[in-house]
């Protein structure tokens, strides 16, 4: 049972591989947009709650952005901050005259996106996440993707990955890029990203104001636009760094809300996983939610295999309490039996390999990713497992999460 | 909207290039393990040419005692073998036809060796410790892998310890013969240490304890 398992989810992940694979190849000629450039006015919305350390960071990148300034308006909504995330706006409103500043009481981030998108006038309505920084020809490339779509999404980096849990965080963003493109070309995409996605105005009055979802708003969002059709693109080469979950309780809390977000809106829209009506992108989805199964049961049989081992040796240890001396010489390679198992193994392995070094070129990335990449590759599935898991029970018992 | 829409070519091809990878993948770890097959035929006949290289020994004892007797060559052969077969086991599984079989041969390799050195022990005056050790499947016998650890871990520890250990249930004439011989009752694990029988598990300290009575601590490996 547990081999059919196995072999079933290696099958899933090659099929997805060599789909991936197919997919980008057909259209390696349609990766950057060579459009001609044209200048919408365009409203950024950057809702802040407890933003002191990152508001004025964000707000200056947009200010820096090579964009008209005249067809550029910037809106910063305080949601109630308890910090001093208002004196911090308007100290940057000071020396730029014409943000737009907004206060209410905390109601979530939906609430403040929606103020902000009531006081916007461009054509083009952009929300913003604070802890970000948009580099400075994101958005010039970015609208250029409307005359195909009505949503542009961007591409997101982690900021100056410095130790292990950022380099995992760096890694999984830079091959969440590349499939997000190929996602884009198969018309499945399922989040519009906080830290930047631009709407075209007539798309969001289609689409009605943001919900609260799960705390996931930006998810909610792009299902919401999958269901009436919305033509959703990624506009790869536009970037965005966002700043990494700095620690593991934060980072699990963060990809918690996102995994239940997942199911509970996936759970709202499911008519989006009608095959005849949505096509590839319920293939995607349910490739989601299977994966989701495959990667709980995989990871908790690896650690029963682990812990079985660990505790065999234990075991073994307290039998001769602890004197290993006479077994010194005995120290050398194991021999191995190589199982079809291992070699499919590796060749997935290889895909998610490939994946972060597409992902690394086509974003034009200069970092160092041999280490990363191995952490990632060590780490990631087994932490990956754990949310999916956690998602699932925090569904099944009706725990309320918080946001961070 | 176009780029939703199935491409069923392109879902039947990628399956068609999946089932091709995924078989190659089962065939390339079926040319790997040819090698292994070919070294588990190479292990029959290492245990053929040992049982004869015994078989040789035993005549070369009775020509000229105590002078040519390379034991320690053939003892660590011996061991050589049992971790090979441990290892066939774990790979075709306990009960496959071609490692019973194995097994069956290398019971008879350790009787033969068995009888040698209690031969050579006498002629020869070799300091030598001998302990026979029956043991059975985990479902019959729960505390014999942690029996044969231990032994193991001795044998290690005393150069001039020597374990035999043979699957009580083996359906071997030469093993029946042995457990008639000491009337053996299926009380595993079972140890025989110097013709005295010790019924049940015995843990580290039980066990050296018994063994001190044969052998002389001062030899062990760590205090040499």
């Amino acid at each position: 049972m547990v081999q059919i398992l196995v072999y079933t989810g290696l099958f899933l992940s090659l099929y997805f591989g060599i789909f991936v694979f197919l997919t980008f190849t057909e259209n390696k000629k349609r990766i950057y947009l060579k459009a001609k450039q044209y200048f919408p006015s365009v409203s950024l919305i950057v809702p802040c709650f407890n933003e002191q350390e990152n508001v004025k960071t964000i707000l200056q990148s947009l200010f820096d952005l090579n964009y008209p300034k005249e067809k550029l308006e910037i809106i910063a909504i305080d949601d109630g901050s308890k910090d001093s995330t208002l004196k911090e706006m308007k100290e940057f409103q000071g020396t730029h005259p014409s943000l737009q500043i907004f206060h209410k009481e905390n109601g979530g981030k939906h609430t403040a996106l929606n103020l902000g998108i009531e006081h916007s006038k461009g054509d083009i309505i952009g929300c913003v996440d604070a802890d970000c920084i948009v580099e400075k020809e994101a958005l010039r490339k970015m609208v250029k993707y409307f005359d195909q779509a009505s949503i542009v999404i961007s591409t997101i980096k982690i900021m100056h990955p410095k130790n292990i849990l950022e380099g995992i965080q760096y890694a999984e963003y830079l091959m969440s890029a590349f499939l997000k493109k190929v996602f884009s070309f198969l018309g499945s995409i399922s989040v519009t990203p906080g830290p930047l996605s631009l709407f075209k105005r007539e798309a969001l009055k289609q689409l009605g104001p943001y919900k609260e979802a799960y705390l996931t708003e930006d998810l909610e969002m792009a299902l919401r636009a999958q269901s009436k059709n919305i033509r959703i693109v990624h506009a790869l080469e536009s970037i965005v760094y966002t700043k990494a979950q700095k620690s593991l309780k934060g980072l699990c809390k963060q990809r918690l809300r996102w995994r239940r977000g997942f199911l509970l809106n996936l759970n709202d829209y499911r008519n989006l996983l009608n095959i005849k009506e949505h096509g590839n992108l319920s293939v995607m989805l349910f490739y989601n939610l299977f994966g989701a199964l495959l990667t709980i049961s995989l990871i908790s049989y690896s650690l029963y295999r682990f812990f079985n081992f660990v505790f065999t040796r234990l075991g073994n240890a307290l039998l001769i309490n602890f004197d290993f001396y006479p077994f010194l010489s005995d120290i050398g390679w194991p021999s191995v039996n190589i199982k079809p198992v291992m070699v499919l193994g590796f060749l997935s392995i290889l895909t998610i390999l490939c994946f972060l070094l597409f992902g690394k070129k086509l974003t034009f990335d200069k970092k160092s990713l041999k280490k990363k990449a191995l952490i990632y590759l060590v780490c990631y599935s087994f932490l990956n497992g754990v949310w999916w898991v956690l998602a699932g029970f925090s569904i099944l018992l009706r725990r309320e999460i918080a946001w961070q | 909207m176009d780029e939703k829409k199935i491409d069923k070519q392109k879902y039947v091809l990628v399956l068609v290039s999946t089932i091709l990878i995924f078989s190659s993948g089962f065939f390339l770890a079926d040319q790997i393990n040819k090698g292994r097959l070919e070294e588990l035929s190479s292990l029959q006949q290492n245990l053929r040419v040992d049982i004869l290289a015994l078989e040789t020994q035993f005549s070369i004892l009775e020509q000229a005692p105590c002078e040519n007797l390379n034991e320690s060559v053939l003892t660590q052969e011996l061991y050589n073998i049992s971790q090979k077969l441990t290892s066939v086991g774990n790979d075709l599984g306990n009960d496959h036809p071609q490692y019973l079989q194995l097994k069956k041969y290398y019971s008879v390799l350790e009787i033969k060796h068995w009888l040698l050195l209690l031969k050579a022990r006498q002629q020869c005056e070799l300091p030598l410790t001998f302990v026979i050790y029956f043991y059975a499947d985990k479902k019959i016998c729960p505390q014999c892998e942690d029996q044969g650890y231990i032994l193991t871990y001795f044998r290690k520890k005393y150069p001039s310890l020597r374990v035999y250990s043979f699957d009580y249930d083996l359906e071997l004439s030469a093993l029946e013969t042995l457990k008639s011989i000491y009337a053996l009752e299926k009380n595993l694990p079972l140890l025989i240490i110097d013709d005295k029988i010790h019924e049940g598990f015995k843990d580290k300290e039980a066990l050296e304890e018994i063994l001190s009575q044969y052998i002389e601590i001062a030899t062990s490996t760590q205090d040499i």
